[in-house]
């Protein structure tokens, strides 16, 4: 076959637009796989991503298509992770890609996801092929998605396919478009190897498992081969191309899409973008657009039982095996005992692994107040970098500090501008620009500190557009603020764990707000207890706990002692999951109170 | 010495708030009585050598029971267990299965203690309850009653909702101006399985908060130390003497014997309950096996546990006893808590021991939990 009929592309698309239906729907049109073989959504493979109905970590798949002309084409379908907190993940697989199609819901439009990540499309240089989807459902709005697409893409009319995963309709169009309209991936086997990494994986037979997109040369089992950023050298052991699982080739050419297996250990040798060579072929120039992951999120995790610390230890190494953003160093805190302060790309991925440690791992945890990074310069000129509101130097040693800004899109219909207007300045927002999508919908951008939107901002964005608003965002920069550090002390001790970081003009009715919160959450004890709120020396809301005025049981259960017995032990477990502060013993959910401030 | 404790588990009618096994079947009791002396007799055979210084017929209601059939139950008991002269001999009772005759009866049979389910002085509290008796009915039983019974208990329920200080004096002036001997008073208590529990859960009825709960459970043993009883338990108040003696055994963590569906018994660490169902209950004993439906071995650890928690809600610690039980001294083993418990006046001490004071008690599971539970 001749290299020229490979196709290589992406679907963009926002969650629940669809976009793991058509490609199920691309899969059995093609014959890769039988419907009767098919799950739902194979590309969604992890149980949580199913759930979440968003594809985590992205995978490629190849399917063979013999087109309306008679010739046979390769196509790969890589997969790009569909949130926010992804977006280098995602420029990464984009990269990998000639084409993509942009795939919007027929009855929900154009979301702020969708165009942040049409933009990294665009940026890469790829062909798009808009399709709108779902038309077959009653409440769809062809026309006024339409005229969204060529605003938007500045394409025509007749580009745009019109399809329903669902029923099958434009399937064909769209594997005619590939075809037609994405350009041939470029064959240029005669230079030194060149090949991007998108994703990888960890395999516990195997090691990790890396997928790639040969750009130049060719890379064949037994090469010697190196890592442009990493600087690590590896033999290829076995290479392939990705059908339904691993298809071992021995080789791959320029144009290809696949699979390495080289002995590694750890997906943190082989980060997303960086460029592999042959040892022997040195090349002075990498792939264009290699970026280092950073943290944007950190919080602490800590096991509900002190016992647990290991297993949670071994958890987290195992879960950093198969993703590489997640960071995590031990840290003790005065009222969690040990645990590990967790670096994570944003909210969402956070999330994950909150839920993959206590579902997967079997392991309870306990979460810190997520925080963001902060630069705080010092009176001495020192710089250091503080990702633990508990760990800020004292405030007469500080001489400013920094915090991380976003750029953020929200897409919204424009009636609730006003609305969006207002949450922007309550969480500090800068305005930007307004860009109308089309007559009914806006496109606002705003800058905000990234803190701003790390607690319940999507939420609120939510509420106050009654679920129409979308939102997407990058990293800006650092921006000089009016930061303190908020303690919050119980019976006059600190409580390290609840200590968090606001903007002075905020610390008031923060908290304020968290010790009202605090009194509903603690429970009462023995002895009365004082929830203060504190910046610096300075004590800014106080709420007290009346003491307990009865906790026995006073029935008669004639000699059944065991169920005493049984009701004691209850309550002990009760107070094995709390976590003791001087006298005081406050309940796990207390330690992610902001959480749900208002 | 070890006690017997003898489950009647016959009622006449169902309290909406009782979670105790009761059948309200009155025609099997021939079956009961036949099956429980086959039980008596099963069990005296490995317990030939103890002997024994009180019984208790609890229920159920003992009471629905005529004086004959509680007679041939305690000659039973006597012929095969040794039973010490002065043993404390309790039947429990309700106020409206009384004539002053059956007084005589029962006294005749044997029974020197009657324990009252009074639940309330006043008839709209009895009402809500769902007892079957009268404020009158009571004041009369008890009266009758002390004719021929020098040590007489009256149970009382407090915490009723929309209940008020005033409704809890009432009962309890009437109790103590009825010179019963000892009262046990209790929370009301929203038991799952019960018509009261359900009506909880349907927002019929409210629960007092625990702030309340607190300011009455106060005023309680205020009211009952002030006329002139102990307050020796957590719920349980007597005057100087008339400490429920079988009761004491549960607490002092001393052996008993139980006998009749869902009676417990205790030997030597080891905790045995018979079957609840009374049918369960027969067809083991008739075909000659005892009822027993679940026995536990303790731990050690769940024996200490165990042994703090009924301690310090009735008697305290007292440290020879603890270092016979267990290898370690309570002082040393429990300094932290000992220290703080006696500053903030949960509890005070002296040589021989370590008690919970008034305040202690009212939070006694919150102690025990927090500081004493291994």
């Amino acid at each position: 076959m001749s290299k020229s009929g490979i196709r290589n592309f992406c679907i963009i698309a926002h969650i629940d637009h669809g976009k793991s239906t058509l490609a199920d729907r691309l899969l059995e049109t093609t014959g890769t796989i039988e419907k009767r073989n098919m799950i739902k959504q194979v590309l969604d493979d992890m149980d949580l991503e199913q759930e979440r109905g968003i594809t985590i970590k992205l995978h490629a798949i190849q399917m063979k298509y013999k087109a309306d002309d008679g010739e046979n084409y390769v196509f790969n379908l890589i997969d790009t992770p569909g949130h926010v907190d992804f977006s280098y993940e995602v420029s990464r697989s984009l990269a990998a890609c000639e084409g993509a199609l942009l795939v919007v819901d027929a009855t929900q439009g154009v979301e702020a996801q969708t165009i942040s990540n049409l933009y990294l499309a665009f940026d890469n240089g790829l062909e798009i092929i808009p399709v709108i989807n779902k038309i077959d459902l009653q409440n769809s709005m062809v026309e006024e998605v339409t005229a969204q697409i060529i605003e938007l893409i500045g394409c025509k009319k007749e580009d745009i396919i019109l399809a329903s995963a669902k029923t099958g309709a434009g399937t064909h169009d769209i594997l005619e478009a590939i075809v037609n309209r994405i350009p041939p991936a470029k064959i240029e086997n005669d230079k030194p190897l060149r090949a991007l990494i998108f994703d990888s994986k960890f395999d516990i037979y195997r090691g990790v498992v890396v997928y790639i997109r040969v750009f130049e040369g060719s890379i064949k089992e037994g090469d010697e081969i190196n890592l442009f950023f990493a600087g690590n050298r590896f033999v290829a052991e076995e290479v392939g191309n990705l059908k339904m699982g691993r298809v071992r080739t021995g080789v791959l050419y320029s144009g290809d899409v696949g699979y390495l297996i080289a002995g590694i250990k750890d997906v943190n040798e082989t980060r997303v973008g960086d460029t592999i060579f042959k040892t022997s072929e040195p090349v002075s120039e990498p792939l264009h657009g290699y970026k280092e992951v950073k943290s944007m999120v950190f919080s602490g995790i800590y096991p509900s039982s002190t016992e647990d610390f290991e297993t949670l230890r071994d958890s987290l190494s195992k879960l950093k095996l198969n993703d590489a953003a997640l960071t995590f160093e031990p840290e003790t805190s005065v009222a969690l005992g040990f645990g590990f302060r967790c670096g994570f790309l944003g909210m969402l991925h956070m999330e994950i692994v909150q839920e993959r440690l206590e579902r997967e791992y079997n392991i309870n945890i306990i979460t810190t107040v997520p925080n963001v990074e902060y630069k705080v310069y010092k009176t001495n000129g020192e710089v250091v970098l503080v990702d633990n509101p508990s760990t800020m130097p004292d405030a007469s040693k500080i001489d400013y500090v920094e915090e991380p800004y976003i750029s953020a899109n929200i897409i919204t219909p424009t009636e609730f501008i006003g609305n969006l207007m207002k949450l922007a300045n309550e969480r500090r927002g800068v305005f930007i620009a307004t860009n109308y999508v089309d007559a009914k919908r806006v496109d606002l951008k705003f800058e905000f500190p990234l803190s701003e939107i790390v607690f319940d901002f999507y939420d609120k964005l939510k509420s106050y557009s009654r679920g129409y608003a979308s939102f997407d965002y990058d990293f800006k920069d650092f921006r000089k603020s009016d930061l303190v550090k908020l303690d919050i002390l119980l019976n006059a001790e600190p409580v390290d764990a609840l200590s968090t970081i606001v903007h002075r003009d905020k610390a008031y009715d923060w908290g304020k707000k968290l010790c009202t919160k605090l009194r509903q959450l603690i429970p009462k004890q023995m002895f009365e207890v004082a929830i203060q709120a504190a910046v610096g020396a300075k004590i800014i809301s106080r709420e007290t706990i009346s003491a307990m005025r009865k906790n026995v049981i006073a029935k008669c259960y004639g000699g059944d002692i065991s169920r005493k017995r049984k009701l004691l032990e209850k309550q002990k477990e009760g107070k094995k999951r709390m976590k003791q502060v001087g006298s005081v013993e406050i309940p796990q959910e207390a330690f992610h109170a902001v959480l749900s401030l208002d | 010495m070890p006690g017997i404790y003898i489950h009647i588990p016959f009622c006449r009618k169902r309290c909406n708030y009782c979670d105790f096994y009761f059948i309200t079947n009155l025609k099997s009791a021939g079956r009961f009585l036949a099956c429980l002396k086959t039980e008596i007799t099963i069990s005296s055979e490995q317990e030939k050598d103890e002997s024994y210084d009180s019984v208790f017929f609890g229920g159920g209601t003992p009471s629905v029971l005529p004086a004959s059939e509680i007679d041939s139950i305690l000659n039973h008991l006597h012929k095969n267990f040794t039973l010490s002269a002065d043993s404390e001999i309790t039947l429990e009772a309700n106020p409206e299965d009384f004539s002053a005759v059956k007084f005589r009866d029962y006294a005749e049979a044997g029974i020197n203690r009657i324990s009252f389910g009074v639940q309330s002085f006043l008839d709209s509290e009895l009402k809500f309850l769902t007892r079957q008796h009268t404020a009158e009915d009571a004041m009369n039983a008890v009266r009758n009653a002390s004719v021929y019974f020098g040590n007489i208990n009256t149970d009382i329920i407090y915490s009723l909702p929309s209940q008020t200080i005033k409704d809890i004096d009432f009962s309890l002036s009437a109790a103590a101006g009825l010179n019963v001997s000892h009262i046990s008073a209790y929370t009301l208590t929203f038991e799952e399985r019960t018509p009261l529990y359900k009506s909880l859960q349907k927002n019929l009825v409210k629960k007092n908060p625990e702030s309340l709960e607190g300011e009455f459970y106060g005023f309680v043993s205020e009211k009952l130390i002030s006329s002139g009883y102990g307050h020796y338990e957590v719920s349980n108040f007597a005057r100087k003497g008339f400490e429920c003696r079988h009761n004491l055994k549960y607490w002092k963590y001393e052996n008993y014997a139980g006998f009749g569906p869902s009676a417990h018994s205790m030997k030597n660490g080891i905790r045995r309950n018979n079957f609840r169902n009374i049918q369960d209950y027969y067809s083991s004993l008739e075909k000659g096996i005892l009822p027993v439906e679940e026995k536990i071995i303790l731990t050690p650890k769940q024996k200490k546990s165990e042994y703090i928690m009924l301690a310090l809600r009735s008697s305290g610690i007292y440290y020879n006893d603890y270092s016979k039980t267990f290898p370690e001294d309570f002082r040393e083993e429990f300094g932290k808590p000992f220290e703080v418990l006696l500053k903030e006046n949960f509890a005070e001490s002296n040589e021989e021991g370590f008690f919970l004071t008034e305040k202690g008690y009212a939070v006694a599971d919150e102690i025990i939990s927090k500081y004493f539970w291994t």
